[in-house]
């Protein structure tokens, strides 16, 4: 990240004048605030451009057998991370999985809470019959652990992308829920949207303009720090021989199946587990920051 | 008090019956075929026509359900093993409840004698080199995939100290050293989760308290700061800490499965993976209903501990 | 070490070179062994005094093993696969002039003769063992267990976690490699006649069940019987074998039991040896045919019960009633379930578990065994080759598989070698018959067959120019909505998959792969839902009843791929028949040559087992077929100190 804040001083007075000149100030000041928000931001970044560039610039086919003898160790061979059991390349492999890994760590978290963040908005804003039926589905999908309820939702539903996305995102709608759901509440509340019922304003207006964006910032550091559970509970999925069918390779199959090698290729079981554990790294450390920059209660404390 | 205990028993139970039917939806659409996973390989069609009566799933849906529910409401043997003949869900259920429940009370030692030690040093040492290198500390173990740092505890054990762990469980009442060297690692391992989950937790409540009025009064009182944050401080701090760790510790179940799984422990997540596996479905419904009530009954206790530590709770 | 490949692979050399000899009877292919085609007749008696020493040299000595294997071949013979010596005695029974209702002297093994004569004891001094008695022996098993009557499944973990509890009327010699030897076991001796249809088991006496009750001829009918005409409501997997090997039993006395097959049959003695078939107690069993033995594990065995088994954990105790007063040798057996090779790894090393084998283990890859045994000295590595396939199944019944040329360009593209070289597991190339036993086809057949040519950029040819013109004809395939399904729970059968969807890529046929659950899968081969499929199948007998009978025969109990072909029907019935060894092998060769160009059912090998075993435990070997009647551990022993006794 230093690089970056460093370069700003060249950058910050061309920018100023256009319209990203306000954002850049915001992020310059959320590094300064926060460096380790920063770091996670860097550590994200980079993981993105991996998993977007990472087909392009992988060495091999990660799914070609026998590019390399099996179980060739790290940076002995042509193979930077070395090979696995059908002597696949382990960078390549990581590389591809990282698409996979983010994407459905990405694509779940948000579909889920965005789920329930229209049932929150709905359940806070009309509050009565609809708030009750809501929240009983909310209490109801909360009692389920986030990765037994995936778990049970993947036995029902065929293996493949899709179904896997699902089964992630299920259980993250009623996080989305609560949280719009209170600031649903309080925003409600509020005189100006008040005002805007008083002057005729329909229901739709009324929470397009003045409630989704109120929940916008508590609905981001929930969200941001959900794409971390999202990304260990599809590879805790793949770790348990529930995730995307191979050869498609994912960082918990990976690991699931390095894992029957672990005492004589130990490599191809750290090198995907590290990679699961930094991107979840750098989502919490993000979520923590932005909740500490957002939540105007702790300012100035942490 | 008495009226709000009732209200919240009443909400309790619309929200089983809504856990009921999810799960019962989700075993209706398993694919896979369990008179196929009884019979394996000498299954023809003749043969599975007469299992499958024989377990009753030719009937139609609502029969079924009406049995699932009666058998959990009378509390009797729950249902027979689709998969292990002649032996009973709620015996299956019996036998591998101590693991788990040794595995979370262990785990819950490790987070409570850890993490809110580390959380108030923390807090106390607010901004300081302890306090960000115990920051990282956390997150890093928030981040850690049980699995992960399962197995590269049992790396580490079989390639440097030629240790691997037990095979089988030993109560901690017959045996409690042969216990400990069964189950320590897979407490640490699923503990650093929690200790970092309490470590957080105990930080952030306490530097909230730290800023609250009482607090300064306190210390315009002359008192002496270590006197103020333990006394005063600690004191409120640990109820958000309970109340969220108790919560935390239910979501552990999860984290459960997967410790179980990497370190071969007899407990329900074994039990359920091989449930899962074994299309048991009988034995599956009724142990996730198992998991899912267990966290109604959890936040239930929970709310009521604080509505007994914080009486406006109860009027709302 | 009994378990060295090289003496393992000079053994079974052997015994195929014995078994040519003897089976070349008529003197057409006797060159080998001129020993055998001179005297038939005094062979049977004189065989016994010269096999017993000589066979722990044969096995240690590759270079002499043709000459003495072949000069006691009829005794010997034996080893090599079940039906062979009981054909050979057919043989010898039709050539000397006894009447058709006549008892022939009993061709007994020499392992069976050391038992019958020394006792156990001298079994064991014969192969240079002298076991102590003493100790507890852990073991492992891999599968769940769901229920406890092995007569009603064909999962191999129950066989096995039951096995010490029972006897059968026959077993195979403990040191057997090929689980061919046969000894006695409850049947102390048997007489054979009618030409090979008709045999009398003579019981052990004074044997008792665990619960107390007397052990009796009527037992025995009991098993046989509710095998071959299963009650209702009864799975009996093995019903066809007995069905087709067994027409009547009937009791003679107490403890004598006659049984008599429609016309000769090769397998009716050795279907006995195997262990699946145990005999179970009829007093208990009768009581409710159908569950009583699900939930309660009583037989004569040498092991009893010590508490009622968990999920995870088997205890035995020694039978104290045992109706061999040497034998067990050991006190107590643990069964641990572990289902994780690496746990299973673990296990080994810190001596938690002492061996990892067929009985019960999970098949290691060779280099995770290879790592297991270069840890700790102790521990040694030995590859065992098995009669267990693993499968490619095409649907011959929908298209594009019902048409022979896309089989054949799929089986062309699929280098076998492959499978071996880059899966998680190692095996032998082979086709429908076991490539290392007395069946095998010559290289040169073979190598002349779809899928097995030498020269890989022909065969690619070959496959893309059939496909070609598969689709000239009948449009392109899609090849996206084809999948190949594989188990997701078994180790090594989704990694296999994606190494055969590799190779087909290289004939331009991409396909994804649908993991499935075992149980699943398996039942979606069995009722045909399925297109192109990964899985394997367990044999018996390395016998073309079974393993034809078995995978390609119409209607046969593994025919996944539920192409019927006519020709080779008509050929299984007629080598069934056939006495002749070497006639017989002309049919069974020209089975296989059909069965592998018609290409539905795919052999990619015959798997290899990396057996994993501490050096102390003795009297156990590793045999080819996985079920076989070692898993008792009768004859198993220690070599540590705690077992220190010398009588039980």
């Amino acid at each position: 990240m230093a690089t970056q804040t460093g370069s700003s001083g060249v950058l910050a007075p061309q920018l100023q004048d256009t319209r990203w000149a306000r954002p850049w100030r915001a992020f310059r000041r959320f590094c300064r605030q926060s460096p380790l928000g920063a770091a996670g931001v860097g550590i994200i970044l980079v993981l993105a451009i991996m998993a977007v560039a990472g087909p392009y610039v992988a060495p091999y086919d990660p799914e070609e057998i026998g590019v390399g003898p099996k179980y060739q160790a790290p940076f002995a061979g042509e193979n930077l991370l070395g090979t696995d059991r059908l002597g696949r390349d382990v960078l390549s492999r990581v590389l591809h999985g990282a698409w996979i890994s983010l994407m459905v760590g990405v694509v779940a978290s948000t579909s889920g809470t965005l789920v329930g963040a229209l049932m929150g908005l709905a359940s806070g804003y009309w509050g009565g019959k609809t708030d009750a039926i809501i929240q009983r589905i909310v209490d109801v999908l909360m009692a389920f652990p986030v990765l037994i309820l995936a778990m049970a939702l993947l036995a029902a539903l065929d293996r493949s992308l899709n179904t896997l996305l699902i089964a992630v995102a299920v259980p993250f709608i009623p996080y989305g829920a609560r949280v719009v759901r209170a600031t649903t509440l309080v925003i409600k509340e509020s005189q100006y949207v008040e005002a805007a019922r008083a002057i005729g304003a329909s229901d739709w207006r009324v929470i397009l303009r003045h409630i989704a964006p109120g929940c916008l910032a508590p609905y981001m550091v929930v969200l941001t720090g959900l794409v971390g559970v999202a990304i260990i509970t599809e590879s805790a999925l793949g770790f348990l021989g529930l995730g995307i069918p191979p050869p498609t390779p994912t960082w918990g199959e990976m690991l699931s199946k390095a894992v029957e090698d672990l005492f004589f290729a130990p490599v191809v079981a750290i090198v995907p587990g590290l990679f699961i554990t930094l991107a979840v790294f750098s989502f919490s450390v993000l979520g923590d920051s932005l909740r500490d920059v957002l939540d105007p209660r702790l300012r100035g404390r942490t | 008090m008495k009226q709000y205990i009732a209200r919240r028993l009443l909400m309790a139970v619309p929200t089983l019956i809504g856990v009921s039917l999810i799960i019962f939806v989700i075993m209706a659409i398993m694919p896979g075929d369990v008179a196929l996973a009884r019979l394996g390989e000498a299954a023809n069609p003749e043969t599975l026509q007469m299992v499958r009566d024989q377990l009753g799933l030719n009937d139609p849906w609502y029969q079924r359900y009406g049995r699932w529910v009666k058998d959990m409401i009378t509390l009797g043997d729950l249902g027979e093993s689709v998969f292990r003949q002649g032996v009973s869900v709620a015996s299956l259920i019996e036998e591998h409840f101590p693991v788990t429940l040794n595995l979370a009370v262990y785990t819950m030692i490790v987070a409570i004698l850890l993490g809110v030690p580390l959380g108030t040093l923390s807090a106390v040492r607010h901004n300081s080199w302890i306090d960000y290198f115990l920051r990282v500390f956390s997150i890093v173990g928030l981040s850690v995939p049980v699995f992960w740092l399962g197995i590269m505890i049992i790396l580490a054990q079989v390639t440097w100290f030629g240790w691997a762990p037990a095979v089988q469980w030993v109560s901690p009442f017959d045996d409690f050293w042969d216990n400990m060297k069964r189950m320590f690692w897979p407490a640490i391992t699923l503990g650093y989760f929690q200790v970092a989950f309490i470590a957080r937790m105990t930080r952030s409540s306490l530097l909230d308290i730290l800023y609250e009025d009482y607090m300064r009064t306190a210390r315009a009182k002359g008192l002496r700061e270590r006197t103020v944050t333990i006394r005063h401080g600690l004191r409120n701090a640990v109820i958000p800490v309970i109340t969220v760790g108790a919560l935390q510790l239910i979501a552990l179940l999860g984290g459960v499965v997967v410790t179980e799984r990497v370190f071969n422990l007899p407990g329900w997540g074994t039990l359920l993976v091989s449930g899962v596996f074994n299309r048991d479905y009988a034995l599956v419904q009724t142990l996730v209903f198992i998991f899912a009530a267990v966290v109604v009954v959890g936040n239930l206790i929970t709310d009521m501990f604080y509505a007994w530590l914080d009486p406006r709770i109860r009027y709302q | 070490m009994f378990g060295k490949l090289k003496y393992r692979i000079a053994f079974t050399v052997a015994t195929i070179l014995a078994l040519t000899a003897l089976a070349a009877c008529g003197g057409d292919s006797a060159t080998q062994a001129p020993a055998a085609t001179s005297a038939p007749a005094p062979q049977a008696t004189a065989a016994p005094a010269t096999a017993a020493p000589a066979q722990p040299t044969a096995a240690a000595q590759p270079t002499q093993a043709p000459a003495p294997r072949a000069t006691q071949a009829p005794a010997a013979g034996q080893p090599t696969s079940p039906p062979a010596p009981t054909a050979g005695a057919g043989i010898t029974a039709t050539r000397a002039p006894v009447p058709a209702s006549g008892v022939q002297e009993t061709d007994y093994t020499p392992a069976a003769r050391l038992l019958m004569e020394g006792g156990p004891k001298a079994l064991a001094e014969a192969n240079g063992e002298s076991p102590r008695y003493g100790g507890k022996f852990l073991a492992n098993n891999w599968e769940p267990i769901p229920f406890y009557d092995m007569h009603q499944t064909s999962f191999g973990g129950v066989y096995v976690i039951t096995a010490p509890a029972y006897n059968g009327l026959l077993a195979t010699s403990p040191y057997d490699e090929l689980a061919a030897e046969i000894i006695p076991d409850l049947a102390r001796t048997w007489d054979i006649s009618d030409g090979g249809a008709t045999v009398v088991f003579h019981l052990a006496e004074g044997v008792t069940w665990h619960d107390g009750a007397p052990f009796s001829a009527e037992d025995v009918k009991w098993t046989i019987e509710r095998i071959k005409n299963p009650p209702e409501g009864m799975v009996s997997p093995r019903q066809g074998v007995f069905r087709s090997t067994v027409e009547t039993v009937e009791v003679i006395d107490p403890n004598t039991v006659q049984l008599k097959s429609d016309g000769f049959s090769p397998l009716l003695v050795p279907l006995f040896s195997n262990g699946w078939n145990a005999i179970i107690p009829k007093h208990i069993s009768e009581v409710d045919p159908v569950n009583a033995m699900m939930t309660q594990v009583i037989g004569t065995g040498a092991f009893r019960l010590l508490e009622p088994p968990t999920t995870t954990l088997w205890q035995f105790e020694r039978n104290p009633d045992y109706f061999d007063e040497n034998l067990p040798y050991l006190d107590e057996i643990e069964y641990q379930i572990i289902q994780d090779p690496q746990a299973q790894a673990a296990a080994l090393l810190t001596q938690k578990v002492y061996f990892n084998d067929s009985i019960g283990g999970i098949n290691f890859s060779p280099e995770l065994a290879q790592s297991v045994a270069d840890r700790e000295p102790g521990l040694v590595f030995s590859p065992v080759p098995t009669i267990t396939v693993s499968h490619f199944v095409m649907n011959g019944t929908r298209p594009p598989f019902d048409d022979i040329r896309v089989r054949q360009a799929v089986s062309d593209a699929i280098r076998r070698e492959s499978i071996a070289e880059l899966g998680p597991q190692a095996g032998t190339v082979g086709t429908g018959n076991f490539p290392l036993g007395p069946w095998a086809l010559p290289k040169e057949v073979q190598e002349s067959l779809i899928g097995y040519g030498p020269d890989m950029d022909a065969r690619i040819a070959n496959s893309k120019s059939l496909l070609a013109e598969y689709e000239s004809e009948n449009g392109e395939i899609n090849w996206n909505n084809i999948t190949i399904q594989c188990s997701s729970n078994i180790t090594w059968a989704c990694p296999n998959a994606e190494v055969v969807q590799q190779l087909l890529k290289k004939i331009d046929v991409d396909v994804d792969l649908e993991p499935l659950d075992v149980t699943a899968h398996r039942g979606n081969e069995v009722s045909g839902d399925y297109l192109m499929s990964l899985l394997g199948a367990g044999l018996d007998f390395d016998d073309p009843i079974d393993t034809f009978g078995q995978l390609y025969i119409t209607d046969g109990g593994r025919w996944y791929q539920r192409r019927s072909i006519p020709e080779l029907d008509e050929l299984f019935q007629q080598q069934k028949a056939e006495r002749d060894f070497d006639k017989r092998r002309e049919l069974v060769w020209e089975m296989d040559k059909i069965a592998t160009n018609d290409a539905a059912y795919l052999v990619l090998h015959w798997w290899q087992f990396n057996r994993v075993q501490w050096d102390f435990v003795k009297g156990l070997t590793s045999t080819a077929s996985a079920r076989t009647t070692n898993a008792r551990m009768i004859y198993t022993w220690m070599d540590l100190p705690e077992a220190n006794r010398t009588s039980r």
